[in-house]
């Protein structure tokens, strides 16, 4: 269900006419890609943690290092 | 047999955009991927890239159930252990890790060690980091004043000396004072730790920046002052980092210049 959302984040990353296109119209640029209106209200109003969760982002596993001294344990 | 080899990537911090060109290329002619990333952006385009993939995610530690070992030690050495298995089956394998692949990433730099110590080929590229995503959103430039970068946690259990004149940025703030690796929250009195120890060098008042560098394209970076008093009550996530301003200019050096004839 979030494909589309994902579809047109990702596009927004590299490409810059949507960019453009995005910053002057946010609702309308999401229309055409396809991004259902209950994804497009969340981007709108800001909702970021809703977007967040809703494509599955896992900031779990950003947590990699583990210090020397938990190593020789 | 073909002999194996190993090349290390990362994807940055804001994928796909921050994936460079040669990571890109590594990832399209590795015989097979493995890879730990967060946002589901980057998948499709690695997806895309190369068919034969493994979700390293499937082996993170999970706290509520004890999946994939007692402890994140553990899990990190499971996901080591599936990236050198195919590199000793002789495949040439691509590893690709969230920001920077050797930049705060325990199981990175033990594939790399491992893989060299049995005679195979292993390399690493450079990628974003957070660090690097800190600089520019903070408009900092490490050559100024000078930079100290710590993990949080190594910073409360060793004796680091601290230089108050040039920037710190303290990592993982999330899992300070974690001694049993398995949480993935602040533990009790972490923070509290946190802003006890560095009251030891700056003053109460002085103003630190809680740091969230963007992950997607709709958001602005999370750039938040606080007074150090007021660390222990802040509102944190996994992803938050600690940058704490200088507290000035360092002083002039007047023994060394006057010795050496420098006019400032």
């Amino acid at each position: 269900m979030s494909d589309k959302l994902i579809e047109f984040l990702t596009e927004l990353t590299t490409n810059e006419k949507v960019k453009k296109q995005f910053l002057s119209d946010q609702t309308e640029t999401m229309r055409d890609y396809g991004v259902p209106e209950e994804h497009i209200k969340m981007v709108v109003e800001k909702r970021y943690q809703d977007v967040i969760d809703t494509i599955g982002t896992n900031y779990r596993i950003t947590i990699n290092t583990i210090i020397d001294i938990f190593k020789i344990k | 047999m073909k002999k194996g080899s190993l090349v290390v990537v990362g994807t940055g911090i804001l994928t796909p955009a921050h994936l460079s060109q040669e990571s890109i290329a590594r990832i399209k002619t590795a015989d097979v991927v493995h890879f730990l990333v967060p946002d589901p952006l980057g998948m499709p385009l690695i997806k895309k890239l190369n068919q034969n993939i493994k979700n390293l995610a499937e082996l993170y530690y999970d706290e509520k159930t004890g999946k994939n070992g007692e402890n994140r030690l553990q899990a990190y050495d499971l996901m080591v252990d599936s990236i050198l298995q195919d590199v000793r089956s002789g495949k040439e394998v691509c590893a690709v890790f969230y920001g920077h692949p050797g930049v705060f990433v325990y199981p990175s730099h033990r594939c790399i060690g491992k893989a060299e110590n049995e005679g195979y080929d292993a390399i690493m590229l450079p990628a974003i980091s957070a660090q690097d995503c800190l600089y520019s959103d903070l408009n900092i430039d490490p050559g100024k004043t000078g930079c100290q970068s710590l993990e949080a946690t190594q910073y409360l259990f060793y004796k680091h000396p601290i230089n108050p004149f040039a920037g710190l940025i303290l990592w993982q703030i999330t899992v300070v004072g974690d001694a049993s690796l398995k949480r993935l929250t602040p533990v009790k009195n972490g923070l509290m730790m946190l802003q006890d120890k560095l009251l030891l060098i700056y003053p109460k008042d002085h103003e630190v920046i809680l740091y969230e560098a963007s992950t997607l394209p709709i958001m602005l970076p999370r750039v938040e002052s606080i007074k150090l008093c007021l660390l222990f009550k802040a509102k944190i996530s996994q992803i938050t980092t600690l940058y704490i301003k200088p507290v000035s200019t360092p002083p002039l050096d007047e023994v060394f210049c006057n010795k050496w004839e420098i006019e400032i």
